[in-house]
């Protein structure tokens, strides 16, 4: 058989967001708002401790939180190894500006707080976390914010990353059917055409339908 | 004003910068299904957001059953429900049955009222079993219905269909059709659908050839498709 090139794979869908890990564990069925003020103090606590040992500590608390609600620890560090690039730049970044001793310290602190978050994301309806933010902002009514417009704004967004993924796959395969998989125009005017096609049609059919808030 | 039943042009033009979109001397709608055919940027699609509001007038007037559609947007666009092209972007909530409580939320304050209409608009068009389903994985025609489900949960006197089928393959088109027929029969829906689907457009009681931003011709489906084909030859 001749030897060539392993063919390209078909790669799956992108699911940055909107996808959970499957089951009922008590972090499933712990309230979003209990949650999200959690990953509020963890990140915190991260950000104003600034030691590595700390950061570390949280990266296996977290690990080991997901094993015990039976999130499969291939969920959590597939965001990893999705950014592992901008982690990579970080890393060396650091390396040339400062010491050993900072790089681990701002790497464990940025792996610490990602992986909380993306614990969070995993186990938390994104209807829940957007009820959490409109409770979060209700508050703020008396300086004019609208809490259902906000949480609708979030809820779009949210709804809009996969189809965005989706657009920008196929137009690397548009710009690979002609041969300009190395033209960067090719690849992201359609892109953004998409995106503000797509923007306008959302808001026309709200509008259609006079939906102003959540 | 007219206090007309129906949809009335008058002394209509819709101008984008420099360019004329669509002039309409004069226009009543009355039939209960109308199909609106014509090439692509013909003017077809603002005919259709005109009588909704989401194209306004640059001059004259629209109204519908008396209302005019700058003065009582609102109002017109709860009696005239549209359903767009492309299915993904009509749909914002996570499953199909919040999509279509959220259009209740303004009219059904009860929460478990607005769940048991919710659900009864699903099973009627026969998507019950999808209600619980994530939106974003429906099919195209699934995603369509639920589209259409959202809209007529409301029920609306009028239903404004922009090319409704362009995306869908044969038998979930069909579905589509039939659904829209059956409930536009049943519950006195005037429908007004604009279509490149030449058979759908042959299923009307009135059809417009919309054309270079004028209507061309108007009147039984036979005649004007004939017009359209003349027209068309290449």
């Amino acid at each position: 058989m001749r030897s060539r090139r392993r063919p390209r794979r078909l790669r799956p869908r992108e699911q940055v967001l909107g996808r959970r890990a499957p089951g009922r564990s008590f972090l499933h069925r712990a309230p979003g708002g209990l949650k999200v003020l959690v990953l509020a103090i963890v990140t915190a606590a991260v950000l104003l401790i600034r030691e590595p040992m700390v950061s570390l500590g949280v990266v296996v608390l977290v690990l080991v939180t997901a094993g015990a609600a039976r999130v499969p620890l291939r969920m959590i560090l597939v965001l990893v190894r999705r950014l592992w690039l901008l982690l990579t730049v970080l890393v060396v970044l650091q390396l040339m500006l400062n010491d050993l001793f900072t790089t681990a310290e701002v790497l464990s602190r940025i792996l610490a707080c990602l992986l909380a978050a993306q614990l969070l994301m995993l186990t938390t309806e994104p209807t829940e976390l957007v009820g959490v933010l409109r409770r979060i902002l209700t508050p703020l009514r008396f300086l004019g914010v609208r809490p259902g417009r906000v949480a609708l704004a979030a809820l779009i967004t949210l709804r809009s990353i996969p189809y965005l993924a989706d657009t920008f796959h196929l137009a690397g395969q548009q710009a690979r059917a002609r041969g300009l998989e190395r033209d960067l125009r090719a690849r992201t005017v359609p892109l953004l055409l998409g995106a503000v096609n797509h923007a306008r049609n959302t808001g026309r059919a709200l509008n259609a339908r006079g939906i102003e808030e959540v | 004003m007219t206090e007309a039943a129906g949809i009335e042009f008058t002394r209509v033009r819709v101008v984008a910068g420099d360019r004329l979109l669509l002039s309409i001397p004069a226009l009543q709608l009355t039939e209960p299904r109308i199909t609106v055919i014509g090439p692509n940027g013909g003017g077809k699609s603002t005919l259709l957001q005109l009588i909704n509001g989401l194209v306004e007038p640059t001059e004259g007037f629209v109204s519908v059953d008396g209302h005019d559609t700058v003065d009582h947007g609102r109002a017109v666009r709860q009696s005239a429900g549209f359903v767009f092209s492309s299915p993904a972007a009509q749909l914002v909530m996570p499953t199909p049955l919040e999509d279509v409580e959220l259009s209740l939320r303004r009219t059904v304050r009860d929460s478990s009222a607005r769940r048991a209409a919710a659900t009864q608009c699903l099973t009627e068009l026969g998507i019950a079993d999808l209600a619980d389903r994530s939106s974003q994985e429906l099919s195209s025609g699934q995603q369509q219905l639920v589209a259409l489900a959202t809209v007529l949960v409301l029920k609306p006197r009028i239903l404004l269909l922009d090319e409704p089928t362009t995306l869908l393959d044969l038998i979930n088109a069909r579905r589509f059709i039939q659904q829209v027929e059956a409930l536009g029969q049943r519950q006195k829906i005037t429908t007004i659908t604009a279509t490149h689907d030449l058979d759908l457009a042959a299923r009307a009681d009135r059809t417009l050839l919309v054309q270079g931003g004028r209507i061309v011709a108007d009147g039984p489906p036979e005649r004007v498709i004939g017009t359209y084909r003349q027209h068309s030859t290449v």
